[in-house]
């Protein structure tokens, strides 16, 4: 049943994905963007990953969508314009070059043209992965000098992502890795921010001329 | 350190902008820099260090030529900071005349130098030093974007300007694009492997003999790589959108990214590579042979001399991958060495240009990048020789004239290519070093042998080349020429990074 689901969820959401790109009115295409937002973050939630669903909810459809529809509803595009490029054909001119790029990509991925040694390569990838998972948790490779220096090191590759997220509640292991281990990403991002917040400023604030 | 003046220049600049005038700030982001890559550089234990240390809970890694690679960052970003002297010492002198028909007439025509633009850049710094220290494929793209925000927006910080406007809108765009690339590729590796630092990918790439999917996946990283460093075959955009932005602004977009994102290319080699011919090395050498052609055929035709040194900056990008790409322990060393004395050239060539353009202004030529055509230098030879010389140099250094520093660096690419069996690459390379020889010299013919023609003489007035860039333009002209005695201080560093990168 489940299974059924969420097979009916990605079909769901691939074809309003499809729908936003072909519908003419861009407010129509934005509703299915919506749309496309609610069937992944039910299908996550399906799943099992309930934080990232829910937040796909609440940021995208709640503020992000509904910004785009803002923007789309005041900018007053006049749909003749639309329909005539879409008669002139741009849409399906380029339909067969991405076929051919999507097809070649999915090729690409799913079989090997090129033949390797490794016969069943999905099945060794992921033995592999687990051996290696057991070597970094077992062994602290490359971390001799700090071995030497008296410091541990072994938090240092301590990131399996999947030990974390069976072992805590979801919202708790995404903080807990966040705040600790991968506090890093937090100061980062939030300088990134720091410059999205500062940029839009420094590009359209005037200042004010005073006379001294 | 950078983090911090970061901080403290926000609140200052807010509060403060009125009473602290903005080269007062650029001169505090000069000195920042100067003092981070002190301490880069007082960081560099060899010994401790090893083969790498993971910092930050090994996200980040300390290597040699991590630290190495950030005091010359710092010191390159002190030196291009210290191009936004010139102009506006102009405006100040010129406020400071007092002749009052000439001052309103004059001021439209000078750069304003803003105080936001030495934030923006420490914020690129700061993204860069953190991009060639990132061991992980989540603190890789978070140090990307941080280093090209800041550069998007760099390219449009003169907003007046429509050129420079239209010039960061593509950049930001294709920007994003190669962005999404390279974040493709990052979620590939980790829905194939489940890994995301370099530690895990490296350990699961010497295992294996062949391995379709990482390959895929890492490919896409590169070419999301190239994109940024405008190798030939994504190098469309450069051009245009060099040609666009003021030529100060260019200079900082031609120089600084292209170090950090080579350098971390240098590295993810390292981690990722799976044997020594892998599509790795075709796909690098392949855009090193695109470029090598395409940055000096397209160059030949340029008439606009941002667009020339533009395309010779592919070229010389080409060199760059091409060391990288036969990655023995020469080519890195060569690829080092190189990266290094092309920054200089390149930085000196920009200082000169600004100053051209700064000594000409008076002759109604635009504000946000003075010296646009070739044609416009005509004849400066007489009027500034010293400045034509030392152009001269530079670009004699670029297109690889034997005592000049850039014939080393040209040299050495080379003869590590030969060694390799990459003879094909190696003449491909010579070949077109000689053709892109052929613009470089029509750009020295029109200095210092086309006719001056003078036909507002009254107008020119005296002024001269501020201390400052006067002082650095001397100086690292002079280090292109006396490289030749005293070659041991680059060439053994260079040497002694590639040792620390291979036999640790």
């Amino acid at each position: 049943m489940n299974t059924i689901l969420l097979d009916l969820l990605a079909f769901g959401s691939v074809l309003s994905g499809i729908l936003v790109i072909t519908s003419r009115n861009p407010i129509i295409s934005v509703l299915f963007l919506i749309s496309v937002f609610v069937n992944v973050s039910c299908y996550l939630i399906l799943l099992g990953i309930n934080f990232i669903g829910l937040t796909y909810l609440i940021i995208y459809v709640g503020a992000v969508a509904i910004l785009f529809l803002f923007v789309v509803m005041m900018m007053n595009i006049k749909l003749v314009e639309l329909t005539e490029v879409n008669q002139k054909g741009e849409y399906t001119n380029t339909l067969p070059l991405g076929a051919i790029v999507g097809s070649l990509f999915l090729y690409e991925l799913a079989f090997q043209p090129v033949p390797s040694s490794v016969s069943g390569m999905s099945s060794t990838i992921y033995n592999l992965f687990d051996e290696i998972n057991l070597l970094s948790v077992n062994t602290s490779f490359k971390g001799t000098a700090f071995n030497s220096a008296g410091i541990e090191a072994y938090t240092s590759f301590n990131n399996l992502w999947d030990n974390a997220f069976t072992s805590f509640q979801q919202l708790e292991s995404v903080g807990s890795s966040l705040y600790t281990v991968h506090m890093m990403f937090l100061i980062i991002a939030s300088m990134i921010l720091l410059l999205a917040m500062i940029g839009p400023i420094v590009l359209t604030h005037k200042p004010t001329k005073r006379l001294h | 350190m950078v983090l911090f003046s970061v901080l403290t220049m926000i609140v200052a600049i807010a509060l403060f902008s009125l009473r602290i005038s903005a080269i007062n700030f650029n001169r505090i982001a000069i000195i920042v820099l100067i003092y981070s890559g002190f301490l880069a550089y007082n960081t560099i234990y060899t010994d401790l260090v090893g083969s790498g240390i993971g910092v930050f809970s090994g996200l980040f890694q300390i290597t040699a030529i991590t630290q190495s690679i950030d005091v010359f960052i710092c010191l390159i970003g002190a030196l291009v900071l210290l191009l936004g002297e010139n102009s506006t010492i102009g405006t100040g002198t010129s406020l400071k005349d007092g002749v009052t028909v000439k001052q309103s007439s004059m001021i439209g025509k000078y750069l304003p130098v803003l105080a936001e633009y030495p934030l923006i850049v420490l914020f690129s710094v700061l993204g860069m030093s953190s991009l060639i220290s990132s061991s992980d494929l989540v603190s890789m793209f978070l140090s990307i974007e941080l280093q090209s925000f800041a550069v998007y927006i760099l390219a449009t910080i003169y907003r007046d300007s429509e050129s420079a406007t239209a010039a960061g809108l593509k950049y930001f765009l294709l920007g994003s694009l190669s962005s999404a690339f390279i974040l493709l590729g990052s979620s590939l590796i980790y829905g194939f492997t489940g890994l995301t630092s370099f530690e895990g990918l490296y350990m699961l790439c010497s295992t294996t003999t062949s391995n379709h999917a990482i390959e895929i996946s890492v490919l896409l990283i590169v070419v999301g790589l190239l994109f940024k460093v405008s190798a030939a075959p994504f190098h469309n955009w450069a051009p245009d959108v060099y040609d666009g932005v003021p030529t100060m602004v260019m200079s900082w977009l031609v120089t600084m990214p292209k170090i950090s994102l080579l350098v971390f290319i240098l590295e993810f080699q390292g981690f990722t590579q799976l044997s020594n011919w892998s599509s790795w090395t075709y796909l690098l050498l392949i855009s090193s042979l695109l470029s090598l052609m395409i940055g000096t055929i397209g160059g030949l035709s340029q008439y606009r001399i941002k667009r020339l040194l533009a395309y010779s900056t592919i070229s010389h990008v080409g060199f760059l991958l091409l060391a990288l790409a036969i990655n023995s322990e020469e080519s890195i060393e060569s690829f080092l060495f190189y990266l290094i004395q092309y920054s200089l050239t390149n930085v000196n060539v920009f200082f000169i240009l600004i100053a051209f353009g700064y000594l000409l202004h008076s002759r109604g030529l635009a504000p946000y990048s003075p010296v646009q055509f070739i044609n416009q230098l005509k004849g400066q030879f007489q009027m500034n020789p010293l400045l034509g010389i030392s152009l001269a140099i530079c670009l004699f250094s670029m297109a690889g004239i034997p005592p000049l520093v850039g014939f080393f660096g040209k040299q050495m690419v080379l003869y590590s290519a030969v060694h390799n069996g990459n003879f094909f690459l190696a003449l491909v390379a010579i070949l077109t070093s000689v053709v892109s020889a052929a613009y470089y010299l029509r750009v020295i013919k029109v200095i210092h042998f086309d006719p001056y023609t003078v036909t507002d003489t009254n107008v020119v007035n005296k002024e001269t080349v501020t201390t400052s860039s006067s002082l650095v333009i001397a100086t690292l002209t002079l280090l292109l020429i006396f490289f030749i005695f005293n070659p041991t201080p680059l060439l053994n560093s260079a040497h002694l990074i590639t040792l620390s990168l291979f036999y640790w």
